[in-house]
């Protein structure tokens, strides 16, 4: 009898060793000590978090090649844009160290910056020992540079600028005998009427409308744009702006048109939808980022590829454009800041940006050199070039609140005009709702 | 000479129980005090940490005040009643089906629980496929009868209401269970009087099985209404608590404060708002029961 | 000859519409399933093709997924850990909550069905706040003591109802006889209640398998479960229909089989509780 109780427990106490056995897995490898020599950082291992996104796929992709080079093994986090956003500033900001290097854009920057989850580089780039004269970090577009900066300090690499324009199918044009794009925003919504056949199963306009992850408020800050408005400037109360005349005007500019020249199904479009539906000649134009460009001229997904037009609308003032900007970050907490920098510098060099250029990753390459080089020139068409270029150059990096409540703001507003899209709201009233919030989030 | 294991079973007892106890009460009380009495008393948001500091009844006092929180309460309790009334009906009616005699009702009553066990993410997924509006399977099959297919997740009105529909096909088989366990142990008396007295099928069931059964309804109605508050992610994959902000019950709103804005204060607030209602609300419920049995 | 027939009528009519009925609630899962072996460019063809030639290449993509199976592996690791921890310390717990007699044991079990009430959102924020600190945070120890508040309550209140059904002379003859409490249960109370562990382990097994929101939070690139990475079938890419369908294929299929094992008991164990209570 007693041997059959201690055979029992003996069996649940293996079990449990060997379930507890699993339980061992820490969040940081172990680090053997740096060899000196070409690859002072051979062994050594590094976690880079990343959103899901074509140019960072490729980085991912390529990465077995620096590697074999370095002998740095590089673990990779990616995630979809609802996951990635919330997961960016939890996992920061718990300074765990999960990560040692993160992708990250304007919109979540301030957070990075406020918080103290990122490290500035600058002690990289201008140490010779670190970083060799070729890998030329003026070739980078200032503008760029800047809005991956804090305080005058260099934080962020760059990896991918962007900005709106429009975008649309020359042939549907010429079939409604429209000649040349729309000049304002006027006549876009008069265009938009004219290429709107229902019964055809054309649309006249698609814009990004889906209150998920806040992407309505992407193109409604692209319209807003064009008619003067600005978060801060010439506001009394800074980011509570949305009851004054540019964001109502916006707001019924950006419902009108989509709700009467808006594919079915409109409140749900986020931009892989609005893709598709060009990609498809399902809807004839779009004001969207200029990244869409390469996807709608691949011939393998896109019916319309070789029939695009790109152009700019101008608007009030200078900075009439969105002005994205996607970079890379070293943790503040990382303790592997050698090896992090190697990947950095192999990811940002002047190779691998002209390389995601060519292979349609990236619209806007980051470096001069980049929209220089022949390889760009020959991929992409001159308008494009230009189009790209000129609304990069009116961007605006704070198209988006650049502040810690940020996000919150963006919430806010997202959910404003999908209330006032979807009519259970008017437009007035979600408006001022929307930036009754923002005055007590804010405390004004 | 049993009477001397006495003390030793003692011991054997507290400690079968006190060691699961332990553990739960470290993890779910510890961290509920933790939050209620300290977290919502204070300002802290997860990226502004510095100035964190005590902020006493301030949190609760602007929740009560915001118009979301209010819209997220009707939220929470439209969707759990909404389901809790479907439920009741169509499981009674399943309930009565499942428990007439029929060949091979074991396997009959096995499948219909497949859709309770199915994981709800997946669940969540296969209905938003099955709402999409020009490609889906829903207004694919309006289409033939003629009738127009509405944007079942995108339209504000009838968001809330696809969201329970999910709900009602994933938990139904649940509810119909509980009320078939209650009608296939009624006693067969009262039916036999009344056939003989002529009352009709329908007479039969409102005025004796229905009756009979009221402790089991409640007790359906109860799981339901705590399983109800709970449910967070079949709405997560679907609408995200859109459109607008449609569908965002008390269980997203503290997410989205909680874990996308970082306003860790307010998130624990709303979580100790949302138990007092949920605890208050089922402690009525069991009174109510209690009472209504004791009569 | 008339009523007789008319009964027989209506009885196949009932027969008939339960069977429909119930085939009709698996429309949508046969629908998904029959999603996940079309080829992509039918996935989505409108209006929709019921008949065409079944493909595995969703299925193949899927496998070739690095991440999915990665996490695939993560549920199943998660989920038998939990599942035998739950059953140690539930079986234990729930016996003696049906055998002890002393005053606090009705109020654990009022408390345990308590704890199940509440919304794991209000859990999620100060347990995430108290794994942050014991970093916890992407392990699979963190995660199982999250599922465990899930899971434990569940068992033992279940287990406890189990162990009433074995009547106390049986137990009182051993401890007469001169074994300890322990030794009585292994020999003598378990053993008649296996069927009912295995049910409980089922059981426990399908609620971690299926559990979202602790994954959601405290997982990380190490211990994400299934359920969370199927979420990124839908990527820059688009939504990938193909995929999405096949992963959520193979992330339902177990949790099914073995409800369907358990059904019997599952029945039992519910009808016994509505019973009970």
């Amino acid at each position: 009898m007693r041997r059959r109780t201690t055979a029992a427990v003996g069996t649940v106490v293996v079990f449990l060793l060997v379930a507890s056995g699993l339980f061992a897995t820490g969040t940081q490898e172990a680090q053997p000590a740096p060899a000196a020599g070409a690859n002072p950082y051979a062994g050594q291992s590094i976690t880079v978090f990343m959103i899901d996104a074509a140019n960072w796929r490729a980085l991912e992709a390529w990465t077995p090649e620096f590697e074999a080079k370095s002998g740095i093994k590089v673990n990779f986090d990616i995630l979809p844009e609802k996951a990635f956003l919330p997961k960016l500033t939890l996992s920061l900001s718990s300074r765990a160290g999960e990560y040692d290097v993160v992708s990250a854009n304007n919109r979540s920057t301030p957070q990075l910056f406020a918080g103290g989850w990122v490290q500035p580089i600058g002690k990289f780039i201008n140490d010779p020992k670190m970083t060799e004269a070729s890998y030329n970090f003026a070739d980078f577009i200032p503008g760029l540079v800047r809005t991956c900066s804090y305080q005058g300090e260099v934080y962020g690499i760059p990896m991918q600028g962007s900005s709106n324009i429009m975008m649309y199918n020359k042939e549907m044009y010429a079939a409604a005998g429209l000649a040349s794009p729309p000049k304002n925003l006027d006549e876009l919504m008069a265009y938009a009427k004219k290429l709107h056949m229902p019964e055809k199963e054309q649309y006249g306009i698609a814009l990004r409308a889906s209150r998920e992850g806040g992407t309505n408020g992407f193109s409604w800050i692209m319209i807003w744009k064009i008619l003067g408005g600005s978060w801060t400037e010439g506001a009394e109360q800074p980011y509570a702006v949305l009851d004054k005349a540019p964001a109502i005007r916006a707001t019924e500019y950006w419902v009108s048109l989509l709700d009467n020249y808006g594919p079915p199904g409109i409140s749900n479009y986020n931009w892989e939808t609005v893709l598709v539906s060009l990609q498809q000649a399902k809807v004839s134009q779009t004001i969207d980022d200029a990244e869409l460009g390469p996807r709608l001229e691949n011939p393998s997904e896109s019916k319309i590829a070789g029939k695009v037009g790109y152009h700019v609308i101008e608007g009030r003032g200078d900075k009439y454009t969105v002005g994205p900007v996607w970079g890379l970050f070293m943790a503040a907490d990382t303790k592997n800041q050698g090896p992090a920098w190697e990947w950095l510098k192999w990811a940002t060099s002047k190779e691998t940006i002209i390389r995601l250029a060519k292979e349609g990753k990236i619209g806007g390459p980051t470096r001069s050199s980049g929209f220089q080089s022949e390889e760009y020139r020959n991929k992409y068409s001159k308008e494009y070039a230009d189009a790209f270029l000129k609304a990069m150059d009116h961007g605006d990096p704070e198209y988006s609140p650049l502040i810690p409540q940020g996000p919150q703001i963006r919430e806010i507003l997202s959910i404003a005009i999908s209330k006032a899209l979807s009519k259970q709201a008017t437009i007035e009233a979600a408006m001022k709702e929307a930036n009754d919030q923002i005055k007590k989030l804010l405390n004004y | 000479m049993y009477r001397s294991y006495e003390g030793s079973d003692k011991t054997t007892f507290y400690l079968m129980i006190g060691v699961p106890f332990f553990l739960l009460v470290i993890l779910t009380v510890g961290p509920l005090l933790y939050s209620a009495f300290y977290i919502s008393l204070t300002n802290w948001n997860l990226s502004m940490v510095a100035e964190r500091r005590f902020i006493g009844l301030g949190n609760y006092a602007e929740m009560l005040g915001n118009p979301e929180f209010w819209n997220s309460i009707f939220n929470s309790f439209y969707q759990v009643f909404g389901t809790l009334a479907l439920q009741l009906v169509i499981g009674m009616g399943m309930a009565l089906l499942l428990a007439r005699p029929m060949r091979g009702m074991q396997v009959v009553r096995s499948i219909y629980l497949i859709p309770m066990m199915a994981t709800p993410v997946v669940v969540g997924q296969v209905w938003r496929m099955l709402y999409t509006p020009d490609l889906g399977l829903l207004n694919y099959f309006l289409s033939l009868v003629g009738l127009p297919g509405p944007d079942w997740l995108g339209n504000p009105k009838i968001a809330m209401l696809s969201v329970i529909l999910t709900d009602v096909w994933l938990t139904t088989p649940f509810v119909t269970m509980i009320l078939l366990a209650g009608l296939i142990s009624l006693p067969g008396e009262p039916y036999e009087a009344a056939r003989v007295d002529g009352a009709s099928g329908l007479q039969m069931f409102t005025r004796i099985t229905l009756p009979l059964l009221r402790p089991v309804i409640s007790l359906a109605a109860m799981f339901r209404i705590m399983d109800g508050f709970r449910r967070f992610d079949t709405i997560y994959v679907m609408t995200s608590g859109g459109p607008g902000n449609a569908t965002e019950t008390l269980n997203l709103h503290t997410y989205n404060h909680g874990f996308v804005f970082l306003n860790t204060g307010y998130a624990a607030a709303l979580s100790t708002m949302m138990l007092l209602i949920i605890f208050g609300f089922t402690l009525f419920l069991i009174l109510r029961i209690q009472q209504s049995e004791s009569v | 000859m008339k009523p007789r027939n008319r009964s027989l009528i209506s009885n196949y009519l009932l027969n008939l519409v339960t069977i429909l009925l119930v085939a009709a609630t698996l429309v949508p899962l046969a629908w998904l399933v029959q999603t996940s072996l079309k080829p992509r460019v039918l996935a989505l063809a409108m209006p929709p093709k019921f008949i065409f030639r079944p493909t595995l290449s969703n299925y193949e993509s899927v496998f070739q997924t690095h991440d999915f199976l990665k996490s695939y592996l993560n549920s199943v690791i998660v989920g038998s850990s939990t599942t035998l921890i739950s059953i140690v310390l539930g079986t234990a717990c729930g016996y003696a909550l049906a055998r002890a007699r002393f005053r606090g044991s009705r109020a654990m079990g009022i408390w345990i069905i308590l704890i199940r009430m509440a919304p794991p959102v209000g859990f999620a924020l100060p347990l995430y706040v108290m794994m942050r600190a014991l970093r916890l945070i992407d392990t699979y120890t963190g995660l199982v003591l999250l599922y465990l508040t899930a899971t434990l309550p569940f068992i033992s209140w279940l287990m406890s109802g189990f162990f009433k059904t074995v009547p106390r002379e049986l137990e009182e003859a051993a401890l007469i006889d001169g074994c300890t409490r322990v030794r009585t249960l292994f020999s003598v109370a378990i053993p008649l209640v296996l069927p009912g562990i295995v049910t409980c382990a089922i059981f426990s097994f399908i609620m971690s398998w299926n559990e979202f929101l602790y994954a959601l939070i405290i997982a990380g690139r190490h211990t994400r479960t299934a359920p969370v990475i199927i979420q990124g079938f839908i990527n820059f890419k688009g939504v990938q229909w193909g995929e999405l369908s096949a992963a959520s294929v193979l992330v339902t299929i177990p949790v099914i089989v073995f409800s369907l094992l358990v059904q019997r008991g599952l029945i039992r164990g519910l009808m016994g509780g509505a019973m009970k209570s």
